[in-house]
């Protein structure tokens, strides 16, 4: 805390004296959070528990036998979920901050031996049939339980990526675009169900404020895969590929009205490059299949030139008319 | 010599310590909108997303009208491509003055993509000019402009590229030396990293250069991991090896090789120790992320357990370590806490946390294609399942 700032302020005269006091008596006590230092620390400690149990069990796993490794992998999952149910806070529709952040990973580590136990579970036995993707469709089911339960934005995500698996979508950010086969169409349309049914969730939380906080997560998820379905179509059917500028045309109203209510310029941002990708894809192979010269190629520059301005010119002004609605 | 207005960043530091005690619920609305409206900033700062999409579409801008100048030249010589990108990144440099000077963009993402772009074109220009340009040459190449732009625009990322193409200048101008400079490389290399480290700390708390406050931080951080990296043993024998044509043979070591063994260990663990000492974050973490490198520095040389027993043992490790801090900090003591500070502008880090999370831990097998559960009802699921009751 810059002190001879504070002081310069309150001999301007813009500053109360009360809240000069208030500077200064932060500024002797201090404290140096370590926080983020400890998060980081249990999230490679998981990790790192967790990878190496894994290949672990799967290298010996003629030697200790499968009821010895479930009933490890189960104690060590009850132990999570005592420690948790313990410590938590009261249940709330609201936001309910975790006791510490020791918890909230130990949560984690709950949450994921309880989806190992299941899959081995299934793997090992087919406990759960192989009908209608239960095996998915269970640790999802309690997955978003403890998300809600536990109020965990980490948890809920990995609910999310699970919903998404049992629709047959990878969602995980890194894998959205390899993992998946968009040649096959019903991928596509699963991801746009997917994508609306997502942005519904989100949009319902807020409305009757159950976990409120919880919408960024969905819209994150939601957005992103609502919108690669979209361009995905676009890049595939070839016949009527303008068609597809419908849905996205759509989704951009849609993430717009919602950016706009949020005040998040993520979303902007988002529908602003998405929704370039997707115009940007229809006119220039209009433009290549229409002319068959040269000077093609100078058109295209040129829209670029032209569109990329205009795309700028409308940030700037999303930047502006937003700004009106930030904190102070 | 820095191109934005003076005043202007001055007042943008009032304003975030302003802004930084309301926050923390230290004065009141009323006093943070005063000092802002007597202190305003004249500059355009937009939201970092809008930031981001900004600096992508002005490098679409500028690539594409590079695309002009391709056109034109072709069928032209090397030579006459690489004085017209020279001239090229020379009006990119003017069109950066000019959004900073006419339009005050303040790291707008347009004013960002113009320093690089140019950066690139010129040396770009420099190679297409001059065919069969030495490292060495080029890392002059690099510092210069990088240099420049340092002191004219206070980029941090272009102090650190500055920083890293002076090392690269040492590094080669020493090596053809002979065999003492290069027996002493590791050392000298350390030295410089420790001298650049000592003159970030002495000025980053300087008022004459308030100015270069980020750049003092990354060039620290920057020169910490040198100074390890410089006396790392894995880092001193494989470099040497590989530069210096040693042809060791595995096990073998290069002369008092085990000396670096003492700063690979010793290192991370004064970082911590004075960090902790010094309540330094950038010396903290700093430590904490190289313990990461002992590990893995004493793995590729020793093999101490396999790999999945050394990774739950550590895995355990670690979570218990976590576990007795967060303990023993409750309540918080010697002026540390594991509560979490209370900065709006860190509300985001859980967001990014959460996916970090989804994305390395999603491994619940995605449903087999032939099993999945069909949206609308597809046939071919619902077939597939009678058969396997």
């Amino acid at each position: 805390m810059n002190i001879p700032l504070f002081e310069r302020l309150y001999k301007e005269g813009l500053l109360s004296a009360p809240s000069l006091q208030n500077v200064k008596q932060k500024a002797g006590s201090k404290l140096f959070s370590v926080h983020w230092e400890l998060k980081t620390i249990l999230y490679l400690g998981i990790l790192l528990l967790t990878g190496g149990l894994g290949i672990l069990i799967y290298k010996n796993i003629d030697t200790i036998g499968h009821q010895v490794i479930l009933a490890a992998i189960g104690l060590l999952c009850a132990g999570c979920f005592f420690y948790c149910e313990r410590k938590k806070l009261p249940f709330a529709t609201t936001k309910v901050p975790a006791p510490n952040s020791f918890f909230d990973y130990i949560l984690l580590l709950g949450c994921l031996t309880l989806v190992t136990f299941i899959t081995y579970l299934q793997v090992q036995y087919i406990a759960f049939g192989r009908a209608y993707g239960l095996a998915t469709f269970i640790p999802m089911v309690i997955l978003f339980f403890c998300a809600y339960y536990f109020d965990h934005l980490g948890v809920l995500s990995m609910a999310i990526t699970n919903l998404a698996a049992w629709a047959g979508v990878a969602i995980t950010p890194l894998n959205i675009v390899n993992a998946n086969n968009f040649a096959d169409a019903k991928i596509i349309f699963a991801g746009l169900v997917l994508g609306v049914a997502l942005a519904a969730i989100a949009w319902a939380s807020q409305r009757r404020n159950i976990k409120a906080h919880f919408e960024f997560t969905y819209v994150n998820f939601g957005m992103n895969i609502l919108f690669i379905s979209s361009l995905a179509g676009m890049f595939q059917f070839d016949n009527f590929y303008p068609l597809w500028l419908l849905p996205l045309a759509a989704a951009v109203f849609y993430f717009y009205k919602r950016a706009i209510a949020t005040g998040f310029f993520y979303y902007i941002l988002m529908l602003a490059l998405y929704g370039y990708i997707g115009i940007s894809y229809v006119i220039v192979r209009f433009l290549i299949v229409s002319m068959r010269d040269l000077g093609i190629i100078y058109l295209i520059l040129l829209y670029f030139i032209g569109s990329a301005t205009a795309i700028i010119v409308f940030l700037s002004r999303m930047n502006k008319k937003m700004k009106l609605h930030d904190r102070i | 010599m820095i191109a934005y207005n003076r005043t202007s960043l001055d007042n943008l530091s009032i304003n975030e310590a302003v802004v930084t005690a309301f926050d923390q619920q230290l004065i009141s609305k009323e006093d943070t909108g005063a000092i802002i409206k007597a202190y305003p900033v004249n500059m355009y700062m937009p939201n970092v997303f809008i930031r981001i999409g900004l600096f992508l579409l002005t490098t679409v801008i500028v690539v594409m009208v590079y695309g002009f100048l391709l056109m034109a030249e072709i069928g032209g010589s090397e030579k006459g491509l690489g004085v017209l990108t020279f001239i090229f990144s020379l009006v990119l440099y003017g069109a950066l003055e000019f959004i900073i000077r006419e339009k005050k963009h303040y790291r707008s993402g347009i004013d960002d993509a113009l320093l690089w772009l140019c950066i690139i074109a010129l040396i770009a220009a420099a190679n297409l000019v001059f065919s069969g340009i030495t490292g060495l040459a080029n890392a002059v190449l690099v510092f210069i402009p990088a240099f420049y732009f340092l002191l004219r625009f206070g980029n941090a990322v272009m102090g650190a590229l500055a920083f890293a193409a002076l090392l690269t200048i040492i590094f080669y101008s020493i090596t053809p030396l002979g065999n003492i400079p290069k027996t002493i490389m590791p050392f000298l290399l350390m030295a410089i990293a420790f001298f650049v480290y000592w003159l970030a700390i002495k000025f980053s708390t300087d008022n004459r250069v308030r100015y270069y406050k980020h750049c003092c931080t990354l060039i620290e951080i920057l020169a910490l991991i040198i100074l390890y990296a410089a006396g790392n043993f894995f880092v001193v024998r494989e470099v040497s090896n590989s530069l210096f044509d040693l042809q060791l043979q595995e096990g073998e070591s290069v002369p008092f090789g085990w000396i670096f063994w003492i700063p690979t260990v010793l290192f991370p663990a004064v970082y911590i120790f004075r960090g902790i000492q010094k309540r330094d974050v950038i010396l903290l973490r700093t430590g904490l992320i190289l313990v990461a490198a002992i590990i893995f520095t004493i793995r590729y040389y020793y093999h101490v357990a396999p790999i999945e027993i050394a990774m739950s043992i550590g895995g355990a490790i670690m979570i218990l370590l976590a576990y007795f801090i967060t303990k023993y900090l409750t309540p918080a003591k010697h002026g540390f806490t594991h509560a979490e500070p209370n900065d709006p502008g860190l509300a985001g880090l859980l967001q990014v946390e959460s996916i970090i999370v989804a994305q390395t831990f999603h491994q619940t097998p995605t449903a087999e294609p032939d099993k999945h559960f069909d949206f609308g009802g597809g046939s071919g699921g619902g077939a597939g399942s009678t058969g396997n009751y």
